[in-house]
C-alpha cells in the first residue's frame, strides 16, 4: 500500500458515514476491543483461581497434608489405603527429563547459534534455518512416538541397562524439540551485539575464534541466559513425548535409564483413568497442575525480564 | 624534537588569491622542510580499491614516515577512511571490498593474500571514530590483546595494563577502580581507554579514524595533546575532518578527494602554500 | 604531560601464543560449529526417514476413510480426520478475531495516560506469559471452565440447558422393530404402555397394538411389528440434530475448541502484533493528517496493510492448533470414536489423539499404523505451511 491508497481509502471510508452515527460506531468499536483485551486477563484470572480453589481443597482433604506434599516423596495416590502424596518424585522425574534435554539442546543449539550468527554464508543459512523451523513444527506426538520406536531401541542396543520406558529417552526427545528455541533465541542475542565490538577486537589482532567466543559470546550472555530459561520452561511442560516414552512409575533417582513419571505424565494418567470428579487422586492432579504453573511462570517471567533488559543495553 | 606550528586561518575567505596568514616559529625553519626520520614506515603505492564495482581509491601513491603524525584531510566521501582500513586490513570484513597494488609496512606486503592479517593487526593499531570499549571491565578491555598474542600473566600483565593506561594518560582517572565495567567511563575516557588498548599490543602504527568527532571539546584537547606523546613512539595515521586539528597536530598531510591524492607535503604547506587550487579551496574553507 | 612514562612496554619478552596453534584452533572450531549445525538436518532427516519406513506400506485411501479398528488392516483415521477439521475450524472462528481485536487494542490504541500506560504493559507481559504455560495446563482449567463450567451449571450428564435435542423412550416391539415413543423431557417420567400409544418407525407414526402379559401374538406379520406387551420398558435415547447445544459444553467439539484457543490465542496476538508494527509509520500518518479518527486509520488503512501477516501468522498458529494433543486429551479422554463429529457438544477425536492411542498401545502392528496417521497428519501441516510461505510471498510482490 503506498500512502496514496491510505489517503484515498480514508477518504473514502468518510464518505459512507456521518459524523453521529461515526462516534457511535467509535465508542462500540472500542468496547468489543478492550473486551478482548479483557479476555486474556480474565484467562489468567481464571488459572489461579481454579488452581488455587482445587489445590486448597486437595489441602483440605483428610488423606492429604501440605508438610506431605510438599517435603516427601512416596506418590502413590491410586493405592488403596495407603496413599502418599509426596510432590518430589514427581519433580525428579521431571527435572531429570528435563536435565537430559538440556544437556543436549544447549550445547547444540548454542553452537548452531553461533554457526549461524557469526560464520555461516547465505546459502547455508538460506538451507539450515527452515529446517530448524520444520523441526520446531513438529507435534510433540511424533517425537514421543520417535523416542518411543527409535530412539529407547537404539540405546537398548548399545547398552542393556534401559528399561523400555526410561527417562533418557524421553530427555532426548525433549531436546530435540527445544534445540530450535534455543538456537533461534540465542542467535537473535547474538545479533544484537553491535558490529563495533566484533571489529574492535578483530583491530587488535583476535581470529575469529577469539571475537566469538572471547568477544561476542560473553557480550550476549544474559540473552543467551533468557533463552535457556525459557527453554527450561518449555522441556518442563512437555506432555505427550513423556506421556509415551517416559513412563508411568514415580520414583526419586538419578537413573536415566529407569522408568520415571513427570508432573506432565501423572496428569495425563489421572485424565485418562477411572477416577470420578470429586476423589482424592482427581484433585492430586490439580495441586500437581498448580506446581507445575508455578515453576513455568516463573521461569517465563525471569526470562522475559531479563531478555528486556538485555534488549535495553544494546538499543 | 617536537616542532609547534601555529597556523591562523584567516578570518575572511572571500579572496581565494590570499593565503592564509602565518605566523613564524621563533626558530626560523623554514617552511618547505618537515623534520623526516629516515625511515619509511608505510609505503602506499598504486592503490586501487573497490566496493563491489564502486572504485572508492584510486592510485594512491603516500609515504608515511616513521614516528611522525600523517593526517588525512578531505571531505565525506573521498576514501580517508577506506585507505585506513585498508591499512590493517580491517575491509577484509566487508564482503565485496577489494584492493590491488602494494601497501607496505617496512617489509611487510599488506595486501597479499598470504600476510598474517592477525600479526598484522599487532602491529598496526586503530582507534575508532566512536570509541567501542567491550562490555568488561577496564582492567580487562587493556588486558585483553595482550592475552590474544603473549602468555603474560600475573605481575607482568598489571604492569603493562598500568603502562598503557599511563601512556594514554587515563591511568589517574582509572586506576582505582580497574575492575569496574568500562561502560561507566564518560566518552573521553573510553576512547583514551580504545588508545591503551590498542597500544597495550605493541604495535608500531596507530591508525585514528576520526578519534574525536564524537568527543567534546575538553576531551578533544586532552586526546591531541596525548598525541603529541604517542608519535615520540609510534607512526600514527590520523583521518579527521577538522582541519584546525591537522593542522595542528600532523607533520605531514594529504589532501583526498573522490578517491584521488590530490596533494601530500608537509602540513605547513599544505596550509599556507598548497600547489593545487582545489587542496586552496579545500583548506580555505570553499567546500567540503 | 606525563612524560616519567617509559617507552619499553612492560612484558614485551613475554612468550608469545604460537600463531600456527591460533590459526588451527580457528580452524577447527569453525568445522566443529558446522558439523554440530547440522546434526540437526541429520536428526530431522532421521526422524522422518523413520517415520516414512514405518508408515508408508500402510498408506491407502482406505486409512485415510475408515474409522479405527481392533484390526490393523483395517484401521484408519476418518473419525480424527474430521474431528480435527472440526475443532480446529471452531477453534479459529472464535480465536482469529478475539487474538487480532487484542493485537489491535494492544499496538494501535496504546494509552498515554499515567493509570492506563501500567494497564497496557501488563496486559503485555501477561501474554507474554500465557504463551508459556504448558497446553496440559490448559486442558486442565478448560476441563473445569468449559467442560464442566465450574459445575454451576449442572453436570454434564444432566445439563441446565439443552437445544436442539429430542428425547425417546426406545421399545423393542414383538418384531424386533425398534419402537421410538416421543418424550417431553431428558428427566420425563417414562412411557406407560398403553391403548392409544404413538410410536414412530423411521420418521412414520403408527400406532401401538397393545397386548396383556399373556395374549397370544397376532398372527399378522406387520401388525406384530408395532405390537407391545403391556409393562414392557423402554430406555430412553435422544437425538440430536446438527445445531445441538448444551450447557454446560460437556466433553464435546466446541469445548476442545475453545480449550485449543487458549492455548493458540496468545500465538495469534502476538505474531499479530508483530505485523501490525510491520506497517510503517507513514502511511498511518497519512491517514491521521486528513482528520480521520483512529479506528477509521486502523480499519480502513493499518488493517489491510497488515493483512497478510496476520494471515500468515493466523496459518502458523492454527498449525500449532492442529498438532496439540495433551489439552484434548484430557477434555475428550481416550474414547473410541468410529464416526466423525455430528454436533458442536459431539465426542470427537483429533489426529494427534489417535496417533497417541495407537502409539501407547505395546503391540508392534499398531506402531506402524501410528507411523502412517503420523505421516497424513505432517502432511496436512505441510500444506498450511507452504500455503502460509506463498500467501506471504504473494502479498509481498503486491505490497512492493
Amino acid at each position: 500500500m503506498t500512502v496514496a491508497d491510505s489517503v484515498s481509502s480514508v477518504r473514502a471510508g468518510e464518505r459512507r458515514r456521518s459524523a453521529r452515527s461515526l462516534r457511535t460506531r467509535e465508542s462500540a468499536v472500542m468496547a468489543g476491543l478492550t473486551f478482548c483485551g479483557a479476555f486474556s486477563v480474565l484467562t489468567t484470572i481464571t488459572i489461579v483461581v481454579v488452581l488455587s480453589v482445587q489445590m486448597l481443597r486437595f489441602f483440605g482433604m483428610e488423606e492429604v497434608s501440605v508438610v506431605e506434599f510438599f517435603t516427601t516423596s512416596q506418590w502413590n495416590p491410586l493405592l488403596g489405603k495407603e496413599k502418599h502424596f509426596g510432590i518430589w518424585s514427581l519433580v525428579s522425574g521431571t527435572l531429570l527429563v528435563t536435565a537430559v534435554a538440556m544437556l543436549l539442546a544447549l550445547p547444540l543449539g548454542l553452537i548452531t547459534a553461533v554457526y549461524l550468527s557469526e560464520y555461516s554464508p547465505r546459502g547455508v543459512r538460506a538451507f539450515l534455518k527452515p529446517t530448524l523451523e520444520v523441526l520446531a513444527g513438529i507435534p510433540t506426538v511424533v517425537y514421543g512416538f520417535f523416542a518411543l520406536t527409535v530412539i529407547t531401541p537404539g540405546l537398548k542396543f548399545f547398552h542393556e541397562g534401559f528399561n523400555v520406558y526410561n527417562a533418557f529417552s524421553a530427555g532426548i526427545a525433549v531436546g530435540i524439540l527445544c534445540l530450535p528455541t534455543v538456537s533461534s533465541l540465542a542467535e537473535d542475542a547474538l545479533q544484537a551485539v553491535p558490529r563495533a565490538l566484533r571489529e574492535g577486537a578483530y583491530s587488535l589482532g583476535a581470529t575469529k575464534f577469539d571475537v566469538s567466543v572471547k568477544v561476542v559470546l560473553p557480550a550476549a550472555l544474559s540473552g543467551i541466559v533468557s533463552a535457556v530459561l525459557l527453554a527450561v520452561a518449555r522441556a518442563i511442560g512437555e506432555t505427550m513425548i513423556v506421556a509415551l516414552a517416559a513412563g508411568s512409575m514415580p520414583r526419586l533417582t538419578v537413573d536415566p535409564r529407569q522408568e520415571v513419571q513427570t508432573m506432565t505424565g501423572f496428569m495425563v494418567q489421572m485424565a485418562l483413568g477411572d477416577v470420578s470428579n470429586f476423589d482424592v487422586e482427581y484433585m492430586s492432579m490439580y495441586a500437581v497442575a498448580a506446581v507445575l504453573f508455578v515453576m513455568t511462570l516463573l521461569l517465563t517471567l525471569v526470562g522475559g525480564q531479563i531478555r528486556k533488559r538485555f534488549r535495553e543495553t544494546y538499543t | 624534537m617536537v616542532e609547534e606550528i601555529n597556523i591562523r586561518m584567516s578570518e575572511t575567505t572571500a579572496d581565494p588569491d590570499k593565503p592564509a596568514t602565518v605566523t613564524e616559529p621563533s626558530n626560523n625553519v623554514s617552511l618547505e622542510e618537515v623534520p623526516k626520520s629516515s625511515q619509511l614506515t608505510l609505503r602506499y603505492q598504486e592503490v586501487n580499491t573497490w566496493y563491489g564495482p564502486f572504485q572508492a581509491l584510486h592510485n594512491i601513491k603516500l609515504d608515511v614516515p616513521a614516528k611522525q603524525v600523517t593526517a588525512l584531510i578531505g571531505p565525506s566521501g573521498c576514501g580517508k577512511s577506506t585507505l585506513l582500513r585498508w591499512t590493517n586490513r580491517m575491509n577484509d570484513l566487508v564482503p565485496d571490498a577489494r584492493a590491488e597494488g602494494t601497501l607496505t609496512l617496512s617489509s611487510l606486503d599488506i595486501l597479499a593474500k598470504t600476510t598474517d592479517v592477525v600479526d598484522l593487526r599487532r602491529r598496526v593499531g586503530i582507534v575508532f571514530q566512536k570509541p567501542n570499549p567491550f562490555p568488561k571491565s577496564i582492567y580487562e578491555n587493556v588486558a585483553f590483546g595482550p592475552r590474544l598474542h603473549t602468555k603474560v600473566s600475573g605481575r607482568d600483565l598489571d604492569d603493562l595494563v598500568e603502562w598503557s593506561l599511563r601512556k594514554a594518560a587515563v591511568w589517574e582517572e582509572v586506576k582505582d577502580r580497574l575492575n569496574a565495567s568500562a561502560l561507566s567511563l564518560s566518552g573521553g575516557q573510553q576512547q583514551r581507554l580504545c588508545i591503551a588498548r590498542a597500544i597495550a599490543v605493541g604495535p608500531e602504527v596507530l591508525l585514528m579514524d576520526e578519534p574525536c568527532s564524537a568527543l567534546d571539546p575538553a576531551s578533544t584537547a586532552r586526546v591531541e595533546d596525548l598525541m603529541f606523546e604517542l608519535k615520540e613512539q609510534y607512526t600514527i595515521v590520523i583521518v579527521t575532518h577538522n582541519m584546525q586539528q591537522a593542522s595542528r597536530v600532523s607533520d605531514q598531510t594529504a589532501f583526498l578527494f573522490q578517491g584521488h591524492l590530490v596533494e601530500v607535503g608537509p602540513t605547513k604547506q599544505i596550509f599556507t602554500r598548497p600547489r593545487k587550487q582545489q587542496t586552496e579551496d579545500y583548506v580555505t574553507g570553499k567546500f567540503g | 604531560m606525563s612524560t616519567a612514562v617509559s617507552d619499553t612496554r612492560p612484558g614485551q619478552n613475554a612468550a608469545p601464543r604460537s600463531a600456527a596453534m591460533r590459526r588451527n584452533l580457528d580452524r577447527w572450531f569453525l568445522i566443529f560449529c558446522v558439523v554440530t549445525a547440522f546434526t540437526s538436518v541429520a536428526i530431522l532427516a532421521l526422524l522422518l526417514g523413520a517415520i516414512l519406513l514405518q508408515g508408508m506400506p500402510q498408506m491407502s485411501w482406505a486409512f485415510l476413510s475408515n474409522p479405527p479398528s481392533r484390526d490393523t488392516t483395517q484401521a484408519g483415521i476418518m473419525p480424527a480426520l474430521f474431528g480435527t477439521i472440526w475443532v480446529c475450524g471452531a477453534c479459529a472462528l472464535c480465536t482469529l478475531p478475539v487474538g487480532v481485536a487484542t493485537a489491535v487494542l494492544l499496538e494501535e490504541f496504546k494509552p498515554s495516560g499515567r493509570l492506563t500506560r501500567p494497564i497496557h504493559s501488563f496486559i503485555q507481559v501477561n501474554i507474554t506469559n500465557l504463551a508459556g504455560v504448558p497446553s496440559v495446563v490448559y486442558g486442565i482449567i478448560g476441563l473445569t471452565a468449559f467442560v464442566s463450567m465450574f459445575g454451576i451449571l449442572g453436570s454434564t450428564s444432566d445439563p441446565v440447558f439443552e437445544l436442539g435435542v429430542s428425547y425417546y423412550d426406545q421399545f423393542l416391539s414383538e418384531d424386533d422393530r425398534v419402537l421410538l415413543v416421543p418424550v417431553a423431557g431428558r428427566n420425563a417420567p417414562p412411557t406407560p404402555v398403553e391403548e392409544g400409544l404413538v410410536a414412530i418407525i423411521r420418521d412414520k407414526a403408527f400406532r401401538v397394538h397393545v397386548i396383556g402379559d399373556r395374549d397370544p401374538l397376532p398372527d399378522d406379520k406387520r401388525l406384530q411389528a408395532v405390537t407391545l406387551r403391556e409393562g414392557a420398558e423402554a430406555g430412553r435415547i435422544s437425538r440430536k440434530s446438527w445445531y445441538y447445544l448444551q450447557l454446560p459444553f460437556g466433553r464435546g467439539v466446541f469445548a476442545g475448541a475453545l480449550t485449543l484457543m487458549l492455548v493458540v490465542l496468545p500465538i495469534v496476538i502476538i505474531s499479530s502484533q508483530e505485523a501490525l508494527r510491520a506497517v510503517p509509520a507513514s502511511l498511518r500518518e497519512a491517514g491521521l493528517g486528513l482528520g480521520a479518527t483512529r479506528w477509521q486509520v486502523v480499519w480502513n488503512v493499518t488493517l489491510p496493510s497488515a493483512i497478510p501477516g496476520i494471515m500468515t501468522g493466523s496459518i502458523l498458529a492454527m498449525s500449532r492448533a492442529i498438532g496439540e494433543a495433551a489439552p484434548v486429551l484430557i477434555i475428550a479422554g481416550i474414547v473410541f470414536i468410529a464416526s466423525p463429529p455430528g454436533h458442536l457438544m459431539d465426542d470427537f477425536s483429533v489426529m494427534p489423539l489417535q496417533v497417541y492411542n495407537w502409539a501407547q498401545r505395546p503391540q508392534a502392528e499398531f506402531h506402524s499404523i501410528a507411523a502412517t496417521g503420523i505421516i497424513v497428519l505432517l502432511a496436512i501441516l505441510l500444506t498450511f505451511n507452504i500455503f502460509a510461505v506463498w500467501l506471504r510471498q504473494k502479498f509481498q510482490k503486491t505490497m512492493s
